[in-house]
């Protein structure tokens, strides 16, 4: 045996550092406020020279008026082009020239700007990070080229077949509200943002201020602190969040094709209404999932319907979450003429978990895979950080990474069986394809009223050709 | 006091990673990188074969092989080893690509030995079977249709490869043809396996929060009896130069036109790809490069716009990649990108730009080392490409010592419009 150890310098510093051998010596989550009550979540962590600083407020497509959907995501792409009397271009080099990168995102209950590089780089960081968060341009110009750009993403993601299906699966079953359109709205209402409703946006959601500032690196508290304070002092106090409105699923006709002639492959999603992330069964829930879709190899859907029947590259289901609580979806590739066995096994799976529950060996499993895994979620800085921020977001608790284990452990076979019972029920499921009508209607026709729409501009065209 | 010395450190060369390099005696050699930052542990098994392994007429075995051994052992059954790893609260999955297939985990750091136990088990005596064979093969034909057949970017690629290689051995889709896979038989599996899957042409990557005697002890004890057997010979048919450009337009039904188009590079081994990987930097890093600025930002042209390395073992490839805003054309889209070509041909790249590309690969590197798997990646990439993990320590320096004399030297050595293979995606015409 040979064996070559090549033990470099840095490394042999950092073994001089007390019990390495402990994630908890290299890392710690620290609380606290700026003079104006901002909170600060700080992630401290030395390991490497990098910091990702993250504001996040807390309103977001949720508040847009029906004539305005898509524009906080307007927003968004337009605060990314030039602040503090810079160009787009000189913002963009003044960020990438150090190779820092800066974002700006829009949520359906939030907003988010984020920064990321190297730790040297901090103070330049957040000189830009306040420049976009106080004075962006909001040019009337660079307004109507983040809207072609977004125009022209829409025709883009229309060769997608999962993006035709999850946005019709959206409309199909939350219609009106809101939650029926992706964040980034639809080409139609994107056309019709006025430069007064973004700057009026602005004002609301980023001149509120942040609901919590996350802080993630190598960097300790009494370096960060003044730092924060200097960048983000401006505002008079942290925003509260808009209490969530509840999400109704609307009624209507069971199956919709999304109509693509030429596709060999169709792509099924199942969906009914989900719940909060709020909602205190959430753990028992996601034991519940992992064991019907949400478990990769150890699910019963890809054990089914993958791994025994052939019929497709994947297939998982989820609960989207959210504030308002998103959809409960199956979703699946398989060829055409196999798109009825797909959706009759994958019914047949959801169906036997609601009346028979889980065995002890599931329910085994799937605890020991979110307790053994969640170390992993936690690898780095900014994992550990974002998570704690959506613990904050959801007002589960500063303590969410000690309590979430625990709250796992507590699963049992009976709370997954009643979960199941209130959760899960086929005959509430809408049935979206995408694929070519002409194979697909005569496999669907006895699932319930069938509709179907063109995959190029969403008009109605008839389900049986 | 400590993370300043380490800091300084990190940024000078070379890359700051503690490995130690073994080899059993049946031939299998053993990484083991020690990083203490999360008790986790990354276990990655790279084996040196790959699609262009097999032979025409076969397309596709090496990534349907892949998918095989996760359908059981002498011990386990169809699925159960990643049932098993998932009872542990690991992550896994493997991949193929044109030179290398791997099978990696992701686990707390104290279910190493199991993991190691497992891979083993399949390493040493997979179970092969018609029934297994029958069932996979159709989920791969799946995978086909979806990352392919139905999908216009896979469409694209598919027709590019098969453009730009002619002779060879990268001349076929990783993912194999539809028509291959179907006569793709057991004993065709066996043998490959037989092949290719033996202590020689395997290298185990153990990083996270280890000890190396004990991580490389328990390799001993679960590999220790793998009989050793001859190294593969790996064939590869070398890509003659181009003598001029190909091209090749696809209809599809999408609304965006798509474009792909590449020269022929060295391998990734080359003392020239730091220089190329700095121009991909200048020609696409970010919004102030200058693809995304011309065509994107101020043109309006281009959904996106980029140009790169596509690393191979053998020779590998500068793309050119984009997609045209609704009402241009493609052909317009790619006379742009050739335009911002020459400019670095003829004009070379600015110090500001060099500076800016030093930046962004000194971020990446760092960022390169924030998790186990990616350390383990940075070296299975280094040991497919050059034979040898050490030269990932050292990839940053190579990078950061590019000078814009390079970047031009090699747009103007490689890039030469008159030998661009081209491939253009189009929406089919309306009946």
């Amino acid at each position: 045996m040979r064996t070559l150890s090549l033990l470099l310098f840095a490394l042999a510093a950092c073994a001089s550092a007390p019990k390495e051998s402990s994630s908890t010596s290299v890392r710690s989550d620290e609380f606290y406020a700026l003079a104006n009550g901002v909170p600060v979540i700080h992630v401290r962590d030395h390991s490497l020279p990098t910091v990702k600083v993250v504001l996040e407020f807390p309103r977001g497509a949720n508040t847009e008026a029906p004539d305005e959907e898509g524009a906080v995501a307007l927003l968004a792409s337009l605060m990314e082009r030039g602040a503090g009397g810079k160009s787009a271009l000189e913002m963009a080099a003044a960020a990438e020239n150090l190779g820092l990168e800066i974002g700006v995102s829009a949520g359906r209950e939030n907003l988010t700007i984020s920064g990321s590089g190297l730790k040297r780089h901090l103070p330049r960081l957040l000189e830009l990070m306040n420049l976009v968060a106080s004075s962006p341009n909001l040019s009337a110009d660079e307004l109507e080229r983040v809207r072609r750009q977004q125009l022209a993403r829409f025709v883009q993601e229309r060769s997608q077949p999962s993006s035709l299906g999850s946005n019709v699966m959206l409309k199909k079953l939350y219609g009106a509200d809101r939650q029926g359109r992706p964040v980034a709205g639809t080409a139609a209402s994107v056309k019709g943002v006025s430069k007064g409703v973004v700057d009026r946006l602005f004002a609301q959601i980023v001149g509120a201020g942040p609901a919590v500032i996350g802080l993630f690196g190598d960097l300790d508290i009494a370096e960060a602190k003044p730092m924060l304070q200097k960048a983000f002092g401006q505002w008079k106090a942290p925003a509260t969040p808009q209490p969530s409105m509840p999400l109704n699923v609307e009624d209507g006709p069971r199956v919709h094709v999304v109509h693509k002639a030429g596709l060999s492959q169709a792509t099924v999603i199942l969906a009914h209404g989900g719940l909060q992330r709020t909602d205190p069964r959430w753990e028992t829930v996601q034991v519940m999932n992992f064991i019907l879709g949400g478990g990769g190899f150890s699910s019963r859907l890809m054990k089914l319907v993958r791994s025994e029947k052939g019929l497709t590259y994947g297939i998982r289901s989820r609960f989207a979450g959210g504030a308002r609580g998103g959809p409960f979806t199956i979703s699946a590739a398989t060829r055409n003429e196999k798109v009825r066995e797909l959706i009759d096994l994958s019914m047949q799976v959801v169906d036997d978990l609601r009346q028979n529950g889980v065995s002890e060996e599931d329910l085994n499993q799937a605890k020991n895979y979110l307790l053994g895994s969640f170390p992993l979620r936690l690898e780095t800085p900014e994992g550990e950080g974002s998570y704690l921020m959506m613990a904050r977001r959801y007002g589960l608790g500063d303590d969410y990474l000690a309590a979430y284990p625990e709250r796992v452990k507590a699963v049992t076979r009976t709370a997954v069986s009643m979960a199941a019972s209130e959760l899960l029920d086929t005959s509430r499921l809408r049935i979206i394809v995408v694929g070519p009508r002409e194979a697909l209607y005569d496999q669907l026709k006895d699932l319930g009223d069938v509709t179907a729409s063109d995959w190029q501009d969403d008009s109605a065209i008839p389900p049986n050709p | 006091m400590l993370h300043l010395t380490l800091m300084t450190q990190l940024l000078a060369a070379p890359l700051p990673l503690d490995v130690q390099d073994h080899q059993l005696d049946n031939g299998l050699q053993v990484l083991t990188v020690r990083r203490m930052s999360a008790p986790t542990v990354s276990v990655q098994l790279w084996v040196r074969t790959g699609s262009r392994d097999e032979r025409p007429g076969i397309t596709g075995i090496a990534h349907l092989f892949e998918h095989m051994m996760f359908k059981g052992s002498k011990k386990l059954g169809p699925e159960e080893h990643a049932r098993k790893v998932q009872g542990l609260g690991g992550q896994l999955n493997a991949y193929t690509s044109n030179d290398m297939t791997v099978y990696f985990e992701n686990v707390a750091a104290q279910h190493l030995e199991a993991i190691l136990e497992l891979e083993a088990d399949r390493f040493q005596s997979l179970a092969l079977s018609n029934t297994m064979l029958a069932s996979e093969r159709e989920v791969v034909k799946e995978e086909r249709r979806m990352r392919t057949d139905d999908n216009p970017v896979g469409k694209l690629v598919e027709a590019f490869i098969t453009t730009a290689y002619q002779t060879s051995n990268y001349r076929w889709p990783v993912i194999g043809y539809m028509e291959d896979l179907n006569k793709i038989t057991l004993d065709d599996c066996s043998a490959f396996y037989k092949a290719h899957y033996n202590p020689k042409n395997v290298t185990i990557i153990l990083v996270g929060a280890l000890e190396h005697a004990d991580a490389l002890a328990k390799v001993k004890t679960h590999f220790g009896a793998w009989p050793a057997q001859k190294r593969p010979a790996r064939s590869y048919t070398p890509e003659p130069a181009p003598k001029e450009a190909r091209r090749k337009t696809l209809s599809f039904a999408t609304q965006t036109p798509l474009l792909l188009g590449g020269w022929q590079i060295p391998g990734a081994s080359d003392e020239d790809i730091p220089a190329l990987q700095v121009l991909g930097q200048v020609l696409s890093g970010g919004m102030s490069s200058r693809l995304y600025r011309g065509l994107v930002y101020e043109k309006e042209m281009a959904n996106y716009a980029a140009g790169d390395v596509w690393e191979f073992a053998g020779k590998g490839q500068f793309y050119l990649w984009a997609s045209a805003r609704p009402g241009v054309k493609i052909e317009a889209v790619e006379a742009a990108m050739i335009e911002a070509v020459e400019g670095v041909r003829e004009g070379g790249v600015t110090g500001e730009e060099l500076d800016r590309a030093r930046a962004q690969v000194e971020r990446q590197a760092v960022y390169s080392l924030k998790r186990a798997s990616g350390i383990a990646g940075l070296l299975g990439r280094s040991l497919i490409y050059y034979g040898d993990w050490r030269p990932a320590l050292h990839y940053l320096d190579k990078l950061k010592a590019v000078e814009a004399a390079d970047v031009q030297r090699v747009a103007r050595r490689y890039l030469d419009p008159k030998l661009i293979t081209s491939v253009h995606l189009l929406p089919e015409a309306k009946p």
